[in-house]
């Protein structure tokens, strides 16, 4: 092979190495002209995506914020801006426990929040957000993480709660007013009774007085003549004339009779005065001060003043029976909240025994109150032997305002208030077991220990 | 296979034989593409293999030892055109453990379609690496001259032991690398 032909075939390898390069890079241009417009094409989509998630979050009524790992704001929507009065441009790299109140009561900073925060698992928290002009309020924070590649954010999302609980102060201020309504509806109710209950006693104890009154001028004559007697007998001038007018002045007063009745006159006015005081213990006992503090008392002597108190409710239709367990341990109470929830349950047991004893109203029916220490609670039973609860209203006999009694004689608070004040203020239970026309059987438990009492 | 080997092949003749010794090994191998290759094309493994043969006839040296060699020389250029991939590399072991992870990585994307065999590496002692090749095509000769064109680069005292692993789904090879 000579060298022209070396040097054409090298000029020929280099000719069609060029062809394939240059069809090589036309095949490639046009790959990339493709390329580039799938990449607008997605470029576009991006930025519709990115438009379209921009304006959920601006439309979004909580707060969405992002922040990166040293708590920083990395973005901030609307309605962070207006619950914080902080525009987004302001608030972007802003450390965000600037946004919550600094108290360590607060959960600390925004990394100390995000401990345990993994992956879609959403950590919720009540906390006191700061607002830019730097009045706190409750907000419920959301905390969840993503990654953008190997950067962790954390997602934070925000709800003033300003408003609920404003809401719920209102509520609770509303339930305490109703239980105060119901508190002296309750005592306006038992009043009249009570007023019978010490007008009894007064009556008599008035009778005697009077009796007692007439007796002692009685005496005092006999006493006068008496003493003109012992004149004469000392001057040595008592006359038989004397002797038969003050014998007539006794046998007129009839002075034996009055021995035998001034004591029992005496001892039924003592009983009554001892019956006034009783009732007027047991009334200021039931009528305890409310106070948001337990107190550790006597639940066998509470039951025994709200039986008492409510004496007028039950008398004409049931006997009482008492079957306290004297080893009661005194458990902590707020005595004015357990004793209004003994006297609903009485009152509502005297209620469904005189429904019962419409048809047959010269039997009384049974009201049996049973204390018993069971492990670590105190349980108190309140039985009747009432017309019973059917099921179909059992489950809901505890609703507020729920009643069957007929207008006037029932607003429907009475056991609601007994179960709110037994479960959510007190940490016990409320149940009933019942059979219709055969009676019910309401069960209270309450804590005897003052550390698993739930303060409501 | 990519056309730079075919092209640095060429070259790596031309420069090692003289420019005629590249037209009498392309006449006598005969590859299909008549011996005209660009480095961004992309061509049949076994036209090396032809070409190499044919070289190995015309010089009387064993193919094995001129793969070697051009592996070597393959390096030394693919280390001048892409420095970057040794950027960050100090010594030999961490380059050849970036190979797999790294180079490999950034060579399919620029070349999805790109055969590239496998590197699996592991340290048995602590002087001492092993890395295995492994691939569809019988080029561990290839990977030896570049591995010794890798130490050359990093000039370290290190010997290579190598050992022809069974046949199974590819050609394996293990390189013991000890540093001294």
């Amino acid at each position: 092979m000579n060298q022209v032909e070396r040097f054409a075939r090298r000029c020929e390898r280099e000719r069609s190495a060029r062809n394939q390069a240059e069809r090589l890079l036309e095949e490639k241009s046009l790959e990339l002209y493709h390329a580039n417009v799938g990449l607008k094409q997605l470029a576009r989509d991006l930025a519709e995506k990115e438009q379209r998630s921009s304006s959920i979050l601006d439309a979004a009524v909580d707060g969405i914020v992002t922040v990166d790992e040293q708590g920083r704001i990395d973005s901030f929507n609307h309605a962070a801006e207006m619950i914080f009065g902080c525009s987004q441009k302001e608030a972007i790299g802003l450390d965000f426990s600037l946004f919550m109140e600094s108290d360590e009561m607060n959960g600390g900073s925004i990394g100390d929040l995000s401990v345990g925060v993994l992956g879609n698992r959403t950590m919720i928290r009540e906390i006191n957000g700061k607002r830019s002009d730097e009045t706190i309020f409750p907000m419920d924070l959301a905390l969840s993480e993503t990654y953008l590649g190997e950067r962790r954010l954390l997602i934070l999302v925000i709800r003033d709660i300003s408003q609920r609980k404003q809401a719920e102060l209102e509520r609770v201020k509303m339930e305490l007013q109703l239980r105060q309504a119901q508190k002296l509806e309750a005592i306006g109710q038992l009043a009249a009774g009570i007023a019978h209950e010490i007008n009894t006693p007064t009556q008599f104890v008035s009778d005697n007085t009077s009796f007692l009154q007439d007796a002692f001028q009685d005496i005092k004559k006999l006493c006068g003549f008496r003493h003109r007697v012992i004149e004469a007998v000392e001057a040595d001038t008592l006359t038989p004339e004397l002797i038969e007018t003050a014998k007539a002045v006794a046998d007129d007063i009839d002075i034996d009779y009055l021995h035998d009745e001034i004591p029992e006159a005496i001892e039924q006015s003592l009983e009554g005065l001892r019956r006034i005081k009783k009732i007027v213990g047991a009334m200021k006992e039931f009528s305890h001060p409310g106070t948001e503090e337990k107190s550790c008392i006597d639940i066998n002597q509470a039951i025994r003043s709200t039986v008492e108190v409510s004496r007028n409710e039950w008398k004409y239709f049931a006997e009482m029976v008492l079957e306290l367990d004297p080893a009661l341990p005194a458990t902590p109470c707020l005595p004015g909240e357990l004793n209004q929830a003994i006297l609903n349950l009485i009152v509502n047991a005297a209620h469904a025994i005189e429904d019962q004893a419409e048809d047959d109203s010269d039997s009384l029916g049974t009201i049996t109150i049973r204390t018993l220490k069971r492990d670590e609670r105190v349980e108190i039973k309140v039985t009747d032997t009432g017309c019973g609860v059917s099921e179909d209203i059992s489950g809901r006999i505890f609703d507020p305002f729920f009643t069957t009694k007929q207008v006037g004689k029932g607003t429907g608070q009475g056991l609601a208030i007994a179960y709110s004040s037994i479960v959510d203020r007190h940490g016990g239970t409320i149940g009933l077991e019942s059979e219709i026309g055969r009676g019910t059987t309401f069960t209270i438990t309450l804590p005897v220990n003052m550390a698993s009492v739930k303060t409501g | 296979m990519k056309g730079i080997v075919f092209s640095e092949f060429l070259e790596f003749v031309e420069q090692q034989f003289g420019a005629d010794f590249v037209d009498d090994m392309i006449e006598l191998a005969d590859p299909a593409s008549r011996g005209a290759y660009t480095s961004v094309g992309t061509y049949d493994h076994k036209e090396i293999i032809q070409l190499v043969v044919a070289l190995s006839e015309l010089t009387k040296i064993p193919g094995s030892d001129l793969v070697v060699i051009f592996g070597k020389h393959l390096f030394g250029r693919l280390a001048a055109t892409y420095p970057q991939l040794l950027e960050g590399a100090e010594t030999l072991f961490p380059f050849l453990q970036s190979i797999e992870n790294h180079i490999h990585v950034e060579v399919r994307k620029l070349y999805p379609d790109a055969e590239l065999p496998q590197f699996t590496c592991d340290f048995p002692g602590p002087r001492q690496m092993s890395m295995t090749y492994h691939s569809k095509r019988p080029f561990a000769d290839l990977a030896q001259g570049l591995i010794e064109g890798s130490l050359d680069h990093f000039n370290e005292d290190i010997t290579i032991e190598r050992e022809e692993l069974p046949v199974v789904d590819g050609f394996s090879t293990r390189f013991l690398l000890t540093r001294q």
